[in-house]
This record gives structure tokens, sequence and C-alpha cells, in this order.
């Protein structure tokens, strides 16, 4: 048992961390208010190497261990939430299954791409009346004698109307249920596939959402990813992955509020000292810091498991749940005590809050989690 | 990171939870409880097993176990269901009386009282709370003056764990009542309960932990000898605090990791069996939820107390770390025991199911060994710089 970061690991941190700095937060403002996918981030998380992490070496990846990959992940999310979102869809909803998944012929055409920040990947899953009941999903695959012929709707697609290829959940058979699922890789400009236009959002407006269209829209035989009817269970996989990731959007989320709040609440004076030597106010740092520890270590342990091959589905859903709510509790309270100055856009703390919110709802709600977590946790007890 | 535990230690665990499942858990009664017993036949086995000096140096009748694996041990215990006065009995004795005569006695009071305690013959206690000074511990009145060779105390102590039950304290006094700041006026002393002017006052009825006896006691012109000075003079309280305190919030609350575990464990088999409207409690979301909820703050509990464990065995600070996890550990702990409770309904209300016992238990852990509000503001200067 050990619970220091390496030598390496935390000159990772600091290194990366000052890049960081310098872009994402530099132009956290601009990409919130411009509301359009961060290329330049974009491109240069990829000359980091950041959505190289993880990713096979023959295509261009590097490998990295577990920690370092959520250190990354952690302080990509502070930076900017929009881009976190962004690049974690491309590069890790849209990639990871590809990499699991895709064969080599998909692989070589893609993977080099989406590391070197060239292209852009969207995972596709939720449809307008299903959101947590996903294997409730319409979206239809027919075969053809090519290939299979898409027709259905997807909604609040992550990177939907700029991404140049899409994982794209349909049914193959509307008998089967869960095993009538199948994922295909669809590429943008294919004819009967539209985008739709972007949606007005409370948080994360950097990172465009939108709906897809999928009209008689006709792929080949290749794209289909995987096995026929395994779509739901590299969901699942895809999503354990996710996990992680919004438990390291939300703690690094919490530390930035954490960082405002602090220099804010040091800063700020009131009756004649600073606020931060009043107790409601420093026992909210206090809080924030107990939490964001608590979150941190949970998400290292199950990104840890993991990278073992280990991991509970308790626990990645516990570390996504936990980094999520702190993120909400935190941006809260560095909101509160901004007073007036953290209800304006002027302030980081307000575009935080919104970022926040997300956390519980993105990637299984915080319902859905504390379902997966309960029904673990009670079959182990089971008589 | 490494998260891991070594095989030995998952066995260790286990030996210890069984020990502490088929051993000391028959031993408690809520006839007992109800009349503040402490569970002697307990505490004998816990001697005979060898859980009682576990951190001390083999040399002095310990088993040199790293903080982990005090943890590890104590976590056991709060698994099996051992009520939390007989772990905070063992807590106020191995920690707070043993750590510090470990880590500051000289060589003749270790070979002296740490083998006695190790075994369990002799029953150890920490004298730090006065009337009038709980969290404001610097502030206490308790003053000892030297005269000739010895040490004269006078003054009261309160809520003091093992008090009216334990032979040798580890006391702290005003040795230069002008020093400023006050924490370094304070000694440190090794008493032991036969001494003229020691006296144990009432013995105090408690919410919870009630098989540990808590007392008050009195120091009346009592005389020690100089070689009783624990530490250096003055600077008991400062070292007191820098050694123990981070032994204290950790493997004193390890039991409490244990208890959610615990409870956890209660919630879901009654849940499992218990009936309503046609079907099983452990159907109904609403209490599903309290059960995500519960193994969440375990988890989340997990990683903060082994990782203060961790930093003891390499002499690492852990004073915020500790005060993180002492202040979230025991907040879950009192919540989730009243969430047990809830789950349970009339049944939890009653003593037939001890889910009652645990939530009265638990509530201790924010209070005892600095309060939460006392651990937030420690979090809060380290993290200000004020």
């Amino acid at each position: 048992m050990h619970f220091s970061l390496t030598d390496e690991q935390l000159a990772f941190k600091q290194s990366f961390g000052r890049f960081v700095d310098e872009t994402l937060v530099a132009r956290s403002e601009r990409v919130d208010r411009e509301k359009v996918f961060p290329t330049d981030n974009n491109k240069d998380l990829a000359k980091m190497g950041y959505q190289a992490l993880g990713m096979p070496e023959e295509y261009g990846g590097t490998p990295v261990d577990a920690i370092s990959h959520w250190i990354a992940q952690e302080e990509v999310a502070r930076g900017c939430a929009s881009t976190f979102l962004s690049c974690g869809a491309s590069a890790g909803l849209f990639g990871v299954p590809l990499r699991e998944f895709g064969s080599s012929e998909m692989k070589s055409e893609i993977l080099p791409g989406l590391i070197a920040g060239d292209l852009v990947g969207a995972w596709a899953l939720t449809e307008p009346h299903c959101g947590s009941d996903a294997a409730a999903l319409k979206t239809s695959a027919r075969r053809t004698d090519t290939g299979w012929v898409l027709n259905g709707s997807k909604m609040f697609i992550t990177n939907g109307n700029c991404a140049d290829w899409y994982i794209v959940a349909a049914r193959t058979d509307p008998e089967a249920g869960h095993a009538g699922v199948s994922s295909f890789l669809v590429k943008r400009g294919t004819p009967g596939f539209e985008q739709g236009p972007s949606l007005e959002k409370m948080g994360c407006r950097g990172s465009p959402t939108s709906a897809l269209y999928f009209e008689d829209c006709e792929i080949p035989g290749e794209w289909l990813l995987g096995a026929e009817g395994t779509g739901f269970l590299q969901a699942m996989k895809t999503l354990e992955n996710g996990r992680i990731g919004m438990a390291a959007y939300g703690v690094g989320i919490a530390q930035a509020a954490f960082d405002e709040a602090l220099k804010y609440s040091q800063e700020r004076s009131a009756f004649g000292k600073p606020i931060i030597k009043f107790q409601p106010n420093h026992f909210k740092l206090a809080d924030i810091r107990i939490a964001i520890d608590g979150a941190r270590l949970l998400g290292m342990r199950a990104s840890a498991k993991h990278a073992e091959g280990n991991c509970p589905y308790a626990l990645y859903s516990a570390a996504k749940l936990y980094g999520t709510e702190t993120a909400v509790m935190a941006t809260d309270k560095a909101v509160q005590i901004h007073g007036g100055y953290g209800y304006m856009a002027e302030y980081r703390v307000e575009r935080l809050y919104r970022d926040a919110r997300l956390g519980p709802i993105g990637e299984g709600t915080s319902e859905i989690q504390r379902q997966l977590i309960a029904r673990e946790t009670l079959a182990s007890f089971a008589p | 990171m490494d998260f891991a535990l070594t095989d030995e230690q998952v066995a260790f665990r286990d030996a210890v939870e069984r020990f502490g499942r088929e051993v000391l858990v028959p031993n408690w009664s809520q006839e007992a409880d109800d009349n503040n017993v402490f569970l002697r036949d307990s505490w004998k086995a816990m001697g005979e097993f060898g859980i009682l000096g576990l951190p001390y140096p083999v040399e002095y009748g310990g088993s040199g176990a790293s903080a982990v694996d005090t943890c590890l041990a104590g976590e056991a215990l709060g698994r099996a269901g051992v009520d939390a006065g007989t772990t905070l009995s063992m807590g106020a004795h191995t920690i707070l009386c043993g750590v510090p005569i470990w880590k500051l006695g000289t060589e003749e009071q270790k070979r002296k009282y740490l083998p006695g305690l190790a075994s369990g013959e002799l029953i150890g206690g920490f004298c730090l709370t006065e009337p009038g000074s709980g969290s404001d511990a610097a502030g206490m009145k308790t003053r000892a003056v030297r005269d000739g060779d010895d040490w004269v105390l006078n003054g009261s102590k309160t809520w003091i764990t093992n008090g009216p039950t334990g032979d040798v304290f580890v006391v702290t006094a005003v040795t230069a009542p002008d020093a400023k700041p006050k924490a370094f006026g304070i000694s440190t002393f090794l008493v032991e309960a036969d001494t003229p002017g020691f006296r144990v006052g009432k013995k105090l009825d408690k919410l919870g932990c009630r098989t540990s006896p808590t007392s008050e006691l009195y120091f009346d012109d009592m005389r020690i000898p100089g070689s009783a000075l624990l530490g250096p003079e003055n600077m008991g309280f400062a070292l007191v605090g820098k050694l123990i305190l981070g032994w204290e919030r950790t493997c004193l609350m390890s039991p409490a990791l244990g208890g959610l575990w615990h409870g956890l464990a209660t919630a879901c088999k009654y849940m499992h069996e218990r009936e309503q409207f046609g079907r099983p409690l452990a159907k109904f979301q609403a209490l599903q939820e309290k059960i995500a909820d519960m193994r969440v703050a375990y988890e989340v509990s997990w990683g903060l107390l082994y990782r203060v464990a961790d930093l003891l065995d390499r002499d690492e600070p852990v004073m915020v770390e500790a005060a993180i996890l002492k202040t979230y550990l025991s907040e879950a702990s009192v919540k989730m025991a009243e969430e047990v409770i809830q789950i349970h309904g009339g049944y939890g209300y009653s003593k037939e199911y001890l889910v009652e016992r645990a939530w009265r238990d638990s509530k201790v852990g924010t209070i005892g060994a600095g309060t939460s509000e006392i651990q937030r503001g420690i979090i809060a200067r380290a993290i200000g710089n004020f």
C-alpha cells in the first residue's frame, strides 16, 4: 500500500498543469462564450500527447499508467470543462471502443488522425425518448447486400455537429432486447446522415451538442464495430472508462472552484479582515477540500483497479457519483464565497457552477449510478 | 499509488475479524450496555490474542505492526460488529496511552509499561480534557509543580476513557503557566492509579460506547517522581499533538470504517429478509439509494483512512490529512447509522436490533479527539495559511 505519487508522476502533474494554466485556463472564458468546438485546444492537447494516452503505439499512441492518465484528465477538466468533454468524447467515448472492438483496417484509418488531433470522434447512444434506459433505443440498422441501412435519431450527442467519425448504437434485432443492439462507425458526409444545430446548454457551452438524424443512411459492412449484437456490451465497457473520466471531470472542476474560492477569500476583505478569517467561509473551504481528497483518492483507486482489470462496478459508479456531486457542492460553495461577484459571468466560478451541473446527469445519472452500486452491494449480501 | 493489500494483510484482517465475531461479540450483552459494564473477558481475550499492543516494538511486548496493519485490525473489529465501547477502550489504551510512551518514553518507562499494556495486564488512559477546557485544550488548569526531584499535581480531568478502570495514565498538566503560546508550557506525565492523591470521580453515563467506562479524575497534591515526566518538559502538549493525534485520528477511528461496512451488511441482509407490499425491501429504490450512499461513504472513507496510515508509516506529516479523514468518517458514520435505523423502521428504533446501538456509539466520533469544528479549523488554517 502506498499513497503518494512517484517523482515522475509529480513532475508530469506539474508540467502538464502549467500547460493547462497557460492554454486551457487562459482560453476557457472565450471557449464558453464562442460556443464552438475549441480546435486550438484539441490540437494543443494532441501536441502534448493527451489523446495518445493509452492508445496502441502502432497508431501513434503512448502507454500510460492509470494514475498519470487520471492526473491528465483531472488537469484538463480543471482547465476547461468544455474541452475536457469534447476531447474526452473524441479520444475516450469514441476512441476507446474503436481501440477495443475495431478492425485493424478501421483503426489504421482513424486512430492516427484522432490521436494527432486532426480528426474528431463522437459517440451516439442516447435518443430523444431514451437516456438512462439506453437499451430502449429505436434507431434501426437493417442488413443489405452490401452493408447496413440506418434509420432513426440520436440526442445530446457531444461533438454531434463537428465530428468526422461517429460510433452509433442501433438496433439490429427488434426482438432481442440488450442483445439486439449493435454499434456502427459512421463517417460524416455519408448520404442520409444529418446533424442538427448546436443545442443551447447551461454549461460546457464550448462543447457542441446536437441531435443526429439517419434517414435510409447506407453504410458498408465493414463499419459494423465488433460482432453483431454486442453493441450494448460495448457501451457498458465504454462507460467504465467514461465513468472514471467523469469522476476526473468532477474532481478537476471542484479543484478549480476551490482554487478560485481560496484566492478570492484571501483577497477580499469585509468588516476589517480577509473573509477567509470568518468561520462560515473557511469551513466551506474545508468541506470542499475534504470532498476533493475523498473523490480524488476514490477516482484514482477506480482508475488503478480498472487498469488491473479488477474494478468492481460499484467502484466505477461510486467514483463517478461522488466526483461529480463533489463538483456541484464545491462550485455552489465557491459561488457563495464570491457573493454578488460569484453571480457575475465575469468571474470564473459562475461558469464552473454551470459546467459542474452536467456531472450528475451525463454518462449515467446519479440515480443510475446509485442503482448500480446498490444492486452489486445488495447482491454481495444475498442470502 | 498502490491501493492493494498483500495476501498476508488480507489474512491478518480476516483473522482479526473472525476473532472479533467469535470471541468479542458474544461477550457483549444489552444488560452490560445498559449498566455501563466494562467487558473484562473481552479485554483479557484481546490481550491474549495480541491486539492490545500491535504497533509497539516486539522487544516491548508488541507486534511491531505498521499503522496500516493497526488500522486493518481496527477495521476488522468494526466489520465483525464489535461494540464501539470495546474498541474505544482499546484505542484509548493502545493508542492514546501506549503510543506516547513508545514514541516519547525513556527506555525505563517503555520497559516498565509497554509489556503490561500490550498484554492487557495494565489498562491505560490519556488525560487531556478538563471541565473548563475541551476544544481549547491548551487552556487547561491542572498544574504540575516541581518539588525537589518530584512533581506535585493538582487539578481535575474529565471525559477520561478507562478512567474508572485504568492503572496508568498519560496526564497533561501546565508546567510553565506564563508560556506563550500556552501549548509550550504543558508537560506530560505518567501517573499510576494507586498514587496517593489520585482519585477517580464519578463514573459518567453516556449516550453510546457504554461498555467503555468514562469518568472524571482528580489530583489532590498528588506527588509523583521526576522519572514520571514523559518527554521533554513543557513540550508534552506540542509533541503529543504532533505525534499522537495523527495516530488517534487514524488508528482509533479505524473501527468506525469497519462499522460502516457492518452497518451496510446489516442493512442489506435485512432488506433481503423483510417484505412489505409483497416484495423484499431490497426491491425499493428509495432504500437502494441509501445502500448506495453507504457504500460510497465506505469507499471514500477507506481511501482517506489508509492514506493517513501510510503517511504515518513513512513518518510524513499527517495533520491535515488526519483531520480530513476524521471529519469525513465520523460524520458519515453518524449519518449512515441513522439510515440503517431508518431501513429497519420500528425494529431499528427498538433495542432488539443492534442498529440503535450503532447510532448511539457513532456519535462520539464527531466530538472526541477534536470536534468536527476543530478539524475543519485545522484544515482551513492549513489551506489558507492563517
